[in-house]
């Protein structure tokens, strides 16, 4: 299988590694690990992502997201639970679907479309720090619930703006007509349809 | 190009999927177990991602119509074309999956042209196979923006043919071409013998059957006279296809080999279109041979036969071969070697043939085509390494022809030269 080799105008993936790389080292600050050794790792975690995006060709390009997952992984779990940590934690996982879509072998403008499932991503997690860092006397549970309420909301609006009937499924049955239809010949004549 | 029924779409996951989920499940355990909500933000994006990217599907996009074809020649081959279909502002992309065959090389990946109605794509192959007669398939996906999911489309999925058909050896000097068209209420002889069509007359030989006997000629002349059919001109031929391997290397030898299987499929058929009996015969580490006949069962056993011979691991002794020839075939039959001769003696067979009684003729097919542009040079360069190796090939084989013609083969698409050679050999009483 071949794919595209594509289009360097489209910004080489660069804005979505800064804002994954940004996001990573922040987090690795606010995180535990002394000696700012978090945002090392996210650091090389990142790197070692978009050094394999670049070479990697396209059986393995599934893979490329593993070193920064790990690396955004080990901080995240390592993280205290503080609200600052729980906010750039969130942000992180944004940062991270927005640098995938950011991706150098694609199209140009796939970023820009790619912000549609990322912002109903980030509304479901958007919630969920809404209720947690808002109103701190609810557990982080409540704060989980409530984003998968509002991605359950967003999903179930999307279905609703979705049309009913699905042509291509053939769940549309026309009604018969009311009276039988009569075709006309190039000659004139005419003669009822074989309908 | 023909149609095949479209597939119906679902929506697949990708590996990277699988990772997601996997993470984000991960994730999910982290916090229950060190009872920390922080990673369950960020295990929150991978979870929900592949779910959200998976309602992005554009419902006007049901049907994507594909169109291709291959416009290249000789051994690139060029594929172009376009998919058509609604897309919209559709927030993912449509790709085309081509599954290239075996035989080709991809020199340039496969590039897009996006429009809201159409995708152009093209792509570059370069075929290991010079002569190949193959069908691919495409399939057109829409896959999202995050690379979670992609979906089959449905549509007009048209086969793209890429044939690449042997050289023909038209030009059989040796053989008397009859008409290509019969006259009117002519009606050709299917066999080959005695049957065939009335050539001439010849002086009867001792034993001539009464049958063939022209009696009108025998009284104006005095002497016993017999028919004289065109089956009776036509000599017997036997390809011989050396299989053994060279100091090339496997990867030269076997494209080689390719050339040579393509020109037997392309002296087979006009051969036996003029109902010429003709053998075949391969050495590679052990002698193999089908015996000399004709018609058209035969000519599918002497195909099928060329189309299975591989390269063999390792050459066998070289008096296997004349000796193996002997066994099938008479001495005196002309025989048309087809190897890839690269100046080492101990594969020479045309000396042990001609040894044997059987008027040779070899054809050599030149890897140095198959060479041009590989080294990296640039164009002064390129062409004096040409020059020295055509000149280097030249003195390789100049001393073959002790035994026999031998035809350079460095023009694949057309076996003029053996056709040429042949000619001339047939006047000189060579063959």
């Amino acid at each position: 299988m071949t794919e595209a080799a594509s289009d360097a105008a489209g910004g080489g993936g660069l804005l979505g590694t800064l804002v994954l790389g940004l996001a990573a080292v922040v987090l690795g600050l606010v995180g535990g690990l002394p000696f700012a050794l978090g945002a090392l790792i996210g650091v090389v975690g990142v790197g070692a992502s978009v050094a394999f995006r670049t070479v990697a060709s396209r059986p393995w390009r599934a893979w490329t997201v593993v070193p920064a997952m790990l690396a955004v992984s080990v901080e995240v779990v390592l993280a205290p639970a503080v609200p600052a940590a729980e906010l750039v934690a969130g942000a992180t996982g944004i940062a991270f679907l927005f640098w995938m879509a950011d991706d150098p072998h694609g199209s140009r403008g796939r970023a820009e479309r790619g912000l549609i499932p990322i912002a109903v991503v980030a509304v479901a997690v958007g919630f969920s720090l809404g209720i947690v860092l808002a109103l701190p006397r609810f557990p982080s549970e409540v704060g989980i619930a409530g984003g998968l309420l509002a991605l359950a909301m967003v999903l179930v609006a999307i279905l609703l703006a979705r049309s009913r009937f699905d042509a291509a499924r053939g769940t549309r049955v026309d009604a018969p007509p009311l009276a039988p239809t009569r075709s006309t010949d190039e000659m004139g004549s005419t003669a009822p349809s074989e309908d | 190009m023909s149609d095949v029924t479209p597939r119906h779409g679902v929506h697949r996951w990708t590996t990277r999927t699988y990772l997601l989920l996997g993470g984000g499940a991960f994730l999910l355990l982290a916090a229950i177990v060190s009872r920390n909500p922080v990673p369950v933000f960020f295990g929150l994006a991978l979870l929900l991602a592949p779910f959200a990217t998976a309602w992005t599907f554009p419902r006007s996009l049901e049907r994507a119509d594909l169109a291709w074809e291959d416009d290249g020649s000789g051994l690139m081959v060029r594929v172009r074309g376009a998919v058509t279909g609604n897309f919209g502002n559709s927030s993912g992309e449509i790709s085309v999956r081509i599954a290239p065959p075996r035989e080709v090389i991809v020199t340039q990946e496969i590039s897009y042209d996006r429009d809201p109605r159409e995708v152009r794509f093209a792509t570059d192959w370069r075929l290991s196979e010079p002569y190949i007669f193959r069908r691919v398939w495409a399939d057109v996906t829409w896959s999202d923006c995050l690379g979670l999911g992609e979906r089959m489309l449905e549509g007009d999925r048209p086969v793209l043919a890429i044939e690449r058909p042997p050289p023909e050896l038209h030009a059989l000097a040796f053989i008397r071409s009859p008409r290509k068209t019969p006259l009117p209420g002519e009606v050709r002889s299917r066999r080959a013998a005695r049957s065939g069509e009335f050539d001439g007359l010849r002086w009867a030989e001792e034993n001539e059957p009464a049958r063939s006997i022209n009696w009108q000629a025998t009284a104006r002349v005095g002497r016993m006279v017999a028919n004289q059919y065109e089956a009776e001109e036509r000599p017997d031929l036997v390809l011989l296809l050396d299989l053994r391997p060279s100091s090339l290397g496997r990867f030269t030898d076997a494209l080689l080999l390719n050339l040579g299987r393509a020109a037997c499929l392309g002296i087979v058929r006009p051969c036996l279109r003029l109902k010429l009996r003709l053998g075949f015969a391969t050495f590679g580490e052990y002698f193999d041979a089908v015996p000399l006949s004709t018609g058209r069962i035969h000519g599918f056993r002497v195909e099928q036969a060329i189309r299975t011979s591989r390269l063999a691991e390792r050459g066998g002794i070289v008096q296997r071969c004349p000796i193996g020839m002997r066994r099938f075939f008479r001495p005196g039959t002309p025989t048309i070697i087809v190897s890839a001769w690269t100046g080492d003696a101990t594969l020479d067979l045309a000396p042990h043939l001609r040894r044997m009684g059987f008027p040779v003729v070899t054809l050599s097919p030149s890897p140095l085509p198959l060479r041009e542009g590989l080294g990296g040079l640039d164009a002064t360069r390129e062409s004096l390494a040409r020059r020295v190796e055509h000149l280097q090939r030249r003195v390789r084989l100049a001393h073959l022809w002790e035994y026999g013609p031998v035809i350079d083969w460095d023009n694949y698409e057309t076996l003029e030269g053996l056709g040429r050679a042949l000619h001339v050999a047939a006047r000189r009483k060579v063959v």
